[in-house]
């Protein structure tokens, strides 16, 4: 049963950014940035000594490149782990922003302000964006967006008024933002000049006229044509026009051909459950390059459930149907259909909704002795993030799960975790921990009899999980499939945690540090040959420093070698001591080159030396 | 199961299909309940064809496109022509409905049209039907264009320039959010407005404090204070833009005041029963016109109350609001106050909202002139909402679902006069009306009282049920209507102009008008004019006639003497 104001509701927490937004969004399949969401680290204690649950503040300034402050910028601040919440700002006079009394949790910090980008959000994929925890003070800089401008004509030169142009980014960065906000929609004017502005740089195609992304709200009156794109063409042989940082790109002038094009028309089919909430919304992208052309909405109401689109010319296209009820423990259906138009309209398709793959489980903290807490800024579980970021690259149709992914990394205070809203594939566990003086101890998977079971109940702390499943060790990824619901998946995690800071000294002296100078840290505990939890790398600085962090303490082999250096690519590559063979090749190397570090729990040790030579 | 929520006023005026001063963004929202794909087709052979002239020219090559609203918020274009070298168009393969034609010549006006007005025309067509003679007689509109800086000389962005003629009333147009960029200021603070009908403009920008536009995570609305070209924030006081065919008035420059700012409101909501703090509840705002207790547009910024049900509200402008609560989770029984608080030149505290227990009412529905069963089962496929219009606070509404026995249950009602009405997707099933809410045998035709908390069982609410229809023309005598008149006609139940308000129905620009799906019986059309700014207008004294529908078509001509007007 149904309710405006549920609808409302419904529509409210969707809207809230990162899980409507990029809905709404023009996404493009891009190079997924390599690195996980960085975390802000975090100098301040704090501490709340009453018994209701500690809050904090993160506080901030806005400014734009030019170092002006933004003055008038909305900020949102939403929760992406525990209970949702998304809180609103403004700037003040001087670009600053306080949002206090947060509950702990960790926070994804948006700015809007009209023509300019939050440089943090430059990445369209929201599990990117970066985190933040309270007693966070953030600088936000906000780029001018670039502008894209231009005419449209018809055959005989005159201008079309009143056509709406859209630029979508090919690569780079989607500005999942700007496109929501309009920004990156324009229309003619009476002269037939359009002006697109608040672009992120990339490339970008620029096409007026077609259905567009509201079509069914709100008919311009050229959305029964097909979309013409820059300079007077269709989209594959469409010219792709760069957008650059507060510059304007002129003359990228449309010649407009207004042909006619066909429709699609079905229906939606599956089980929605509860079936009342939310929206059905459909989305037509075209299948070479995944752009989203066009966005459509069936209501689970309707008997039918059926959907359209105009405009469409000749092609492939993929078909995408996704049912949210925006509520947080109910998984996303999706179904998608490649359909090809070629010379009519295309009627009777038929979407059958399926539930999407989870991943739950719990994470739990060993117990340790009040006197032998090492954390100072009391971290809760509730602000870790964990995310399941792929480790197999996806086929087509990744975009179209990216946008309805949401922010991912839930966890609620009891640690509880699920990553939903998965299609079939291979995924890696990203666990950012709020503080340095924890490490992942162990990861378990249930036995693989559950991996295929029936959707989780809710996780209970599981009592023998203090040790690594000798039957099911952790070998970095879990591969699920299409729509297997994972449950008991149980994580603990270690509160002594030590760290370790240094330098390497390249001989002889004055030699650069060699491009590619990685080191790992290797137990040395035979039990452990195999834990690949205990296995750790990071690159050396061109300076020679490097740094591990959140290390189970305990006795380590340390070695440097020269890798090669790999570019960024998505997903980024695996760690060394993933692979047995290349593990254990690396343990042999470590265990030659007889370099001991001792790590006692909570030590952080600062300045370990470490000797490299070269130019045998 | 049902839920009650405090019930903003553009609710009310979107229920009523007025748009008026409902913001689209909202109307996407309610999109997600009503909005759907286009209907199944029928017998598709009318046309409509027609001239389009510029100064009394036939132009070639103009778009001719057909758009249908299959519900309250939804439109579709359907068909699409160009215009012959003699400035004729064609358009074909309609089924019966209302469709609005328009030539894509969106710098045109047609003869006096005022800012906003698209060159369309409404045709109601019958099935089969060849529509002739529906031509355009385009102007060149004029343009105003200008920058918009704030106090600091930079370029306001994004804004929206209100460009309103000189004696219409400054609302926010409904359908401006949808509107895309158009009427917005660019990246360099510039606007261009365009297609503007000769006539006396004033042009302004932000908000007023008593908007009605609806504020959605800061879209929507403005973060600027009203100021009206060439400064000024008095709307007496704004110059006066005049503009002729085709003529374009630049330099309309406006310095912005003071952006953002505002004050914070911070508060609790509380359970009204227990003192409980209520959480994770949405807090929303709306001025508040104390005279006649409406709310002015819904301003939502996505803030929630925390676990101890507090809740802050930022840059509220100097004011008279109400705060309210949009939604309580799961929780159908209970509704909000609207706490009453005033902003004037500081931050706000301690402003309380109480989440209340509300009232019951239940029944059975029943349809009394027919008993098929698959008319029956038509009851289940509608929605109910009740609408309870309080004395001294907005009303709130419910909504319901009809069992397989009838049965229908509301909760959470907050204290008043309590109207039923239905909706479905994306009409109510065809042929279903409501004529009757009875209480105890008592039709209460006024609404049912209900007091704070009261359960109430035993509602009937009677349904009729019929596929008659009446289709009617509207002739002049006496002189011409004056343009930017729209006419409508009201059916009620029964004889006299006190009985229940069936349908609501638009003449087309023929003057042709149809009601289908009319059960049979006895009712009484009334037709009225709506000014430009859809207020009642004294053109005429309103037109009554009796008709008597069975089960097939009733033809009816109403005849409007301009030679009697109205009383006022």
């Amino acid at each position: 049963m149904k309710t405006l104001s549920r609808s409302l509701g419904a529509f409210l927490i969707l809207a809230a950014p990162g899980l409507a937004l990029p809905a709404l969004a023009q996404i493009q399949p891009g190079p997924s940035p390599a690195a996980s969401p960085r975390v802000t680290p975090v100098e301040k204690r704090v501490v709340n000594e009453d018994a209701s649950p500690p809050t904090g503040s993160i506080k901030g300034r806005v400014v734009s490149d030019d170092g002006r402050p933004v003055t008038n910028a909305t900020l949102i601040a939403q929760a992406v782990t525990g209970p949702p919440s998304a809180k609103p700002g403004r700037t003040d006079s001087e670009g600053r922003f306080s949002f206090d009394d947060l509950p702990q949790a960790a926070y994804i910090v948006i700015a809007i302000a009209p023509g300019y980008i939050d440089e943090s959000l430059a990445s369209g994929d929201p599990s990117q964006w970066p985190r933040h925890l309270i007693g966070a003070q953030l600088k936000i800089i906000m780029i001018k967006g670039g502008v894209i401008t231009g005419t449209v004509t018809n055959s005989k030169g005159e201008p079309v008024v009143g056509v709406p142009v859209h630029a979508t980014v090919l690569n780079g960065s989607p500005s999942a933002f700007s496109a929501f906000m309009g920004a990156s929609a324009g229309e003619s004017d009476d002269r037939g000049v359009y002006r697109i502005y608040g672009l992120a740089p990339g490339q970008y195609i620029v096409n007026a006229g077609g259905s567009g992304q509201f079509g069914m709200f709100a008919p311009s009156g050229f959305d029964l044509d097909v979309p013409t794109y820059y300079p007077s063409a269709s989209r594959d042989t469409a010219i792709p026009v760069a957008a650059r940082n507060g510059e304007e790109t002129t003359g990228i002038d449309i010649k407009y051909q207004g042909t006619e094009g066909h429709r699609i028309n079905g229906v939606v089919l599956g089980t929605v459950a509860g079936a009342a909430m939310g929206a059905i919304t459909i989305t037509l992208a075209h299948a070479g390059t995944q752009s989203i052309i066009s966005l459509a909405i069936a209501s689970p109401m309707d008997p039918r459930r059926a959907f359209g689109f105009n405009g469409v010319a000749d092609g492939d296209y993929d078909l995408f149907a996704a049912f949210q009820t925006g509520q947080q423990n109910v998984s996303s259906l999706m179904a998608t259909k490649r359909v090809t138009v070629r010379g009519g309209d295309l009627t009777g398709v038929e979407l059958t909704l399926a539930q999407l793959a989870s991943i739950a489980g719990i994470i739990t903290l060993d117990p340790i002795k009040p006197e032998d807490k090492c954390d100072q800024r009391a971290s809760q579980l509730v602000e870790t993030i964990f995310n399941t970021p792929r480790d197999d690259p996806k086929p087509g149709g990744q975009v179209m799960t990216a946008l309805f992914a949401g922010l991912g990394g839930t966890l609620n205070a009891k640690g509880e975790f699920v990553a939903r809203n998965l299609d079939a594939g291979r995924y890696r566990f990203d666990i950012k921990l709020p503080t340095d003086a924890w490490y992942v101890r162990t990861i378990n998977l249930p036995a693989s009899a559950a991996l295929s079971g029936p959707p989780p109940a809710p996780t209970s702390p599981p009592s023998a999980a203090t040790k690594p499943n000798p039957t099911n060790p952790w070998q970095g990824v879990v591969t699920i499939k299409a729509g297997q619901q994972v449950g008991g998946v149980s994580i603990a995690v270690g509160q002594d945690a030590a760290g370790l800071r240094g330098r390497v000294v390249v001989t002889p002296e004055g030699t650069a540090v060699p491009a590619g100078l990685r080191l790992h840290l290797v137990p040395r505990d035979l039990e452990q040959a195999n834990d690949i939890l205990r296995y750790s790398e990071t690159l050396v600085m061109s300076d020679g420093t490097f740094a591990f962090s959140n290390i189970a303490p305990g006795s380590y082999f340390i070695l440097a070698r020269v890798e090669p250096v790999v570019e960024t690519q998505s997903p980024p590559p695996r760690p060394t001591a993933w692979d047995p063979t290349a593990r254990t090749k690396l343990r042999r190397e470590a265990e030659s080159a007889k370099e001991v570090v001792e790590l006692n729990p909570c030590q952080r040790l600062k300045d370990h030396a470490l000797t490299l030579k070269t130019g045998q | 199961m049902s839920t009650t929520r405090t019930h903003p006023r553009w609710l009310v005026n979107a229920r009523k299909h007025s748009l008026r001063t409902a913001s689209t963004l909202v109307l996407l929202l309610v999109c997600f309940l009503n909005c759907g794909a286009q209907t199944p087709a029928k017998d598709s052979t009318a046309s409509i064809s027609g001239r389009v002239t510029i100064n009394g020219k036939g132009v070639s090559g103009i778009a001719v496109v057909a758009t249908q609203s299959t519900s309250p918020i939804e439109n579709r274009t359907v068909a699409k022509t160009t215009t012959d070298d003699d400035g004729k168009y064609q358009l074909t393969g309609f089924a019966a409905g209302q469709f609005s034609i328009m030539p894509m010549a969106k710098a045109y006006v047609v003869g006096t049209s005022g800012a906003y007005k698209s060159p369309g025309q409404k045709i109601t067509v019958a099935e089969g039907e060849a529509i002739t003679k529906i031509d355009f007689a385009l102007v060149r509109g004029g343009v105003v264009t200008g920058r918009i800086t704030d106090t600091d000389g930079r370029p306001v962005i994004g804004e929206r320039v209100n460009v309103v003629a000189k004696d219409a009333s400054d609302t926010p147009n409904p359908m401006a959010m949808l509107e895309g960029p158009k009427n917005l200021t660019d990246d360099r603070g510039v606007y261009r407005v365009y297609g503007l009908g000769p006539g006396s403009y004033k042009v302004s920008i932000g908000q007023a404090p008593s908007s009605t536009g609806v504020s959605v995570m800061g879209m929507g609305g403005s973060q600027y204070p009203k100021v009206f070209f060439p400064g000024v924030t008095e709307e007496a006081k704004a110059t006066v833009i005049e503009i002729n065919e085709g003529t374009e008035v630049s330099n309309i420059d406006i310095v912005a005041g003071k952006s953002g700012g505002g004050f914070a409101v911070t508060g609790r909501v509380v359970d009204a029963d227990s003192g409980q703090p209520v959480p994770n509840v949405y807090v929303v705002y709306s001025s508040l016109n104390e005279a006649n207790h409406q709310l002015g547009g819904m301003n939502f910024s996505g803030s929630q109350t925390d676990a101890s049900g507090k809740f802050r509200l930022e840059g509220v402008h100097p004011g008279h609001y109400a705060a309210y609560t949009m939604t309580a989770g799961q929780d159908t029984s209970t509704y909000s106050d609207q706490s009453p608080f005033d902003v004037s030149d500081g931050d706000v505290s301690s402003v309380e909202i109480k989440v209340r227990r509300g009232a019951t009412l239940s029944g059975v529905a029943v349809i009394e002139n027919n008993f098929d069963a698959d008319v029956a089962a038509l009851l289940q496929k509608l929605s109910l909402f009740a609408y309870s219009n309080t004395k001294g606070g907005a009303p709130s509404y419910s909504s319901g679902k009809i069992g397989a026995d009838g049965s229908f249950t509301f909760t959470g009602l907050a204290p008043g006069k309590v109207q039923i009405s239905m909706t479905g997707f994306p009409s109510p099933p065809k042929g279903l009306m409501i004529i009757r809410t009875e209480v105890d045998g008592v039709d209460q035709r006024e609404g049912i009282e209900v007091t704070a908390g009261a359960q109430i069982t035993g509602v009937r609410l009677v349904f009729a049920y019929g596929t008659g229809s009446i289709r009617g023309e509207v002739k002049v005598e006496g002189g011409v209507l004056p343009a930017g008149l729209s006419l409508r006609v009201v059916i009620r139940s029964g004889t006299g102009d006190t009985g229940r308000v069936v349908r609501g129905v638009e003449v087309d620009a023929r003057g042709h008008f149809l009601a289908e799906n009319i059960p049979p019986g006895t009712y009484q059309l009334s037709l009225s004019a709506l000014g430009p700014d859809r207020t009642p207008s004294p053109a005429f004294a309103p037109v009554t006639r009796t008709v008597n529908v069975e089960s097939g078509q009733v033809q009816v001509v109403l005849v409007v003497n301009l030679a009697r007007k109205a009383t006022p």
